[in-house]
């Protein structure tokens, strides 16, 4: 009896003492954390609107998600000096290893302007990480939605998929035709 | 043993990956790239100095039948830590190692030397083992990491090093070339080992 509560008490103390570094790492970490997904998210909506000029990033208004069946988690507008509106919307989808999550901008004649990974931490180191790499998400400015994933020369409607990632590439082309079809809906209002 | 024997130990004559077969999982899933296999190395070499000095600091203070739960929860202590500091100061090195930075808890190289090494060993001499062990897996990370990205990708850190005209042999990248270009490598540590052995 003795012995049990002896050992008990020992790991209750190296318990709380491993807890209580945690809260203080915590405390001293997540506010920087915090801020970098903040900076991440806004680069992203800069980067998906990279050939586009005169966007007013103050002119920003949230949208509604009508649908339930859908990747997309929320549509930012924006509008350009010329008045045309832009949308850059949120896409959370499943990849390999986890959710990819992405910005995909989209102007009012529901053409891509580009799109932006943010997080594709799930996907294979090598592999389906290179969808961040710009030979991959470089496909999609000017195309529309639907969009269907080739492995050979892409042509006006196809992406080619990263060669040894075909989930992963699936998962952004999907990504990318919901944003667009979310866009539309949102100009059908 | 003195602190240098220690560390030399580690890095060569007991180095974790290549002569224990330790932690084999980290070891093939993340040397897909350089910059992975020696940021992997790097925060599982601070976790394990970490770790050992904090097991060798409590080895009397832990009582033998909960030793394994007690250094369990000093490991996941600072592999949780050392993943928070990622995340905040190394995001991209964060990203992109993903899930193996948390992973770091049930890599056995670390409870095998908090183990075998730590709960029977000095302060200074489990940190040194800690450095070496550490850095003998950093190390054989780099070195198969570098072996998969130059064949499976024709760069180096990134940067192109077999130029324009080398089609990359996608195999090495992949979970099959990693078991391959990791026994090709061991066969020719192995060979250099004998023939050492055969010349002394």
């Amino acid at each position: 009896m003795c012995e049990f509560l002896r050992s008990g008490g020992v790991l209750f103390i190296i318990t709380a003492a491993a807890a209580l570094i945690l809260a203080i790492g915590n405390a001293a970490t997540k506010d920087i954390i915090a801020s970098l997904d903040i900076q991440a998210r806004s680069a992203a909506q800069t980067a998906v609107f990279d050939g586009v000029d005169g966007i007013d990033p103050a002119s920003t208004k949230t949208y509604d998600i009508l649908s339930d069946d859908t990747f997309v988690n929320g549509i930012t507008g924006f509008e350009a000096a010329d008045g045309k509106r832009y949308f850059a919307v949120e896409v959370t989808v499943a990849g390999y290893g986890g959710d990819i999550k992405m910005m995909v901008g989209v102007d009012e004649s529901l053409t891509v302007t580009g799109i932006s990974i943010i997080d594709k931490s799930g996907e294979t180191p090598g592999l389906g990480s290179k969808i961040g790499e710009a030979r991959f998400y470089g496909q999609f400015p000017g195309k529309t939605g639907d969009l269907a994933a080739v492995r050979s020369t892409p042509g006006g409607n196809q992406v080619q998929v990263v060669t040894g990632a075909t989930i992963s590439s699936r998962a952004v082309i999907s990504g990318v035709n919901d944003a667009v079809l979310a866009v539309e809906g949102v100009l059908d209002r | 043993m003195k602190c240098a024997g220690i560390v030399k130990n580690g890095l060569f004559n007991e180095n974790p990956t290549f002569v224990q077969l330790l932690g084999m999982c980290p070891t093939l899933a993340v040397t897909t790239s350089v910059a992975n296999g020696i940021g992997m190395g790097l925060a599982t070499t601070g976790v394990l100095v970490c770790a050992n000095i904090a097991v060798s600091l409590l080895r009397g203070f832990i009582p033998g039948k909960i030793r394994i739960a007690s250094y369990v929860v000093v490991i996941s202590g600072f592999a949780t830590l050392v993943d928070m500091l990622l995340k905040a100061y190394a995001p991209a090195l964060s990203k992109s190692l993903g899930i193996f930075i948390p992973l770091i808890v049930v890599n056995c190289i670390i409870l095998a030397r908090a183990e075998a090494f730590a709960s029977k060993h000095s302060v200074v001499k489990s940190a040194a083992d800690g450095l070496g062990m550490g850095l003998g897996f950093a190390g054989a990370l780099t070195i198969l990491s570098a072996v998969r990205e130059l064949i499976g990708n024709g760069t180096l850190l990134g940067y192109a090093v077999l130029g324009e005209g080398y089609q990359p042999a996608l195999i090495a990248i992949l979970p099959p070339g990693g078991f391959i270009i990791l026994g090709l490598t061991l066969g020719v540590i192995n060979l250099i080992k004998e023939r050492r052995k055969a010349s002394a």
